[in-house]
């Protein structure tokens, strides 16, 4: 408690948009850790920017109404104006994902995000493995080392994260799903060389260390099935493609 | 200057879809925040010569951030004229100064959830527009100060505010501790 009184809503909110600068970042983190309290403002703050994300993001992927479209042509325009809209729509619907997505620099639109934030992820001591970059929500620390490194269900022991499963999406990135150690899990993609986390979800568990693979199931629930099917999941990788990434990146060819 | 309408027009279907999402932050409906897009494009071919011209060798990326800074700038102030003549249109037709908003929020604030939509409509003009352009449009602190045109100093603390008013308004201090 000793410490709250240090760190203002100002504080953590720039901490939360990762404008705060490294050294005070790094103090609240270690703050945070065993501030129980100090962790719950971070995660506030946090659960509002994605609540606000999922509320509206999803705007990005509707169809451009026509009114607009004609408003931008003007009167007396020659050309036709590009109905973007129309084409992402169509697009979205020729099972290649709306994926142009990426260049708004925005979290999945389509994903059922914000109802599944009641249970937050964040909480315990583990810290906060996600962190925002540029707008969108990115893991960081733990969490982003394992996405990177850790062959699916391979984990063995008290690991903090845990990765589920790997798959291609159908706009090419690659995106895997994992569980906390601390309860929750979610889904990230990797984009712009980041790992950028689409869904997290309260429900998820994590799988027995000692069933591995078997129990893997139990950690993918319908709202991130429903993500994978929304970003056209390829097959599962097997262990000698994960493998292959491990070595080679996980950035989309 | 028909160069730079023409440079508009090619570049505003790229930022749409981001205007239309700016808009329904700020607006309580689909319809309203497209008649907001949709005004704010129809100012903006009007200005177009007013949009200040890029360094030569501008690229597309750089071009398109411009636009869409100018644009947020536009909605903005339609949004503005929109409030300002909603609100004497209100006070002459109800004898009310305006004041409406305030008493409702103070009623609502007490009920357990809140829509993080209908939250945002709870918010002072100001705080809405800041939690709008860095929150959900993800401007740095700076871009969104300038598309509100005033300090970032002035920015950052009305979005703290906002943001503390929203948590308080969907009810975390409860579930929180």
């Amino acid at each position: 408690m000793s410490a709250r009184s240090s760190w203002d809503d100002a504080k953590i909110h720039a901490y939360v948009d990762g404008v705060l600068d490294t050294d005070a970042a790094a103090r609240l983190e270690a703050d945070s850790h065993e501030d129980s309290a100090l962790a719950a403002r971070i995660a506030q703050q946090r659960e509002l920017r994605a609540l606000l994300r999922a509320e509206f993001d999803p705007v990005l992927d509707e169809p451009v109404p026509q009114r607009l479209r004609d408003a931008l042509a003007g009167p007396g325009a020659g050309t036709t104006v590009t109905p973007i809209g129309a084409a992402r729509k169509e697009s979205a619907r020729a099972a290649r994902p709306a994926w142009s997505l990426r260049e708004w620099g925005a979290i999945a639109a389509t994903l059922a995000f914000g109802a599944l934030l009641g249970p937050l992820v964040f909480r315990g001591s583990g810290g906060v493995p996600i962190e925002t970059d540029q707008g969108r929500l990115v893991a960081a620390g733990y969490l982003d080392t394992a996405l990177s490194t850790e062959l699916a269900g391979a984990t063995e022991g008290a690991a903090a994260a845990r990765i589920v499963m790997s798959f291609r999406a159908a706009g090419g990135e690659y995106c895997r799903t994992f569980a906390l150690q601390t309860g929750g899990g979610g889904l990230a993609c990797r984009r712009g060389g980041r790992w950028s986390v689409e869904l997290l979800d309260g429900a998820a568990a994590q799988p027995a260390a000692t069933d591995g693979f078997r129990q893997a199931s139990s950690a993918l629930t319908p709202a991130m099935l429903g993500a994978m099917t929304t970003l056209g999941a390829g097959e599962p990788l097997t262990p000698e493609q994960e493998r292959q990434r491990l070595g080679s990146g996980w950035d989309a060819p | 200057m028909t160069d730079s309408v023409a440079l508009l027009r090619q570049t505003l279907p790229a930022v749409l879809p981001r205007l239309r999402r700016f808009a329904r932050a700020l607006t309580r409906n689909v319809h309203d925040a497209d008649d907001l897009t949709q005004t704010a494009i129809e100012r903006a071919l009007k200005r177009a010569a007013q949009w200040r011209a890029l360094p030569p060798g501008a690229t597309a990326e750089q071009i398109e951030a411009a636009v869409r800074s100018w644009m947020f700038g536009i909605v903005k102030n339609a949004w503005i004229d929109g409030r300002r003549a909603r609100q004497r249109e209100r006070a002459v037709v109800m004898g009310d100064d305006g004041m409406n908003d305030v008493a409702d929020g103070s009623h609502t604030a007490v009920e357990d959830h809140l829509s993080i939509a209908a939250a945002m409509q709870r918010l002072p003009d100001e705080q809405q527009l800041a939690v709008s352009l860095v929150l959900i449009e993800g401007l740095s602190y700076q871009e969104a100060a300038d598309v509100m045109e005033v300090p970032v100093g002035t920015l950052t603390s009305r979005l703290s505010r906002g943001r503390e008013a929203l948590v308080a308004l969907l009810g975390y201090k409860e579930t929180m501790s």
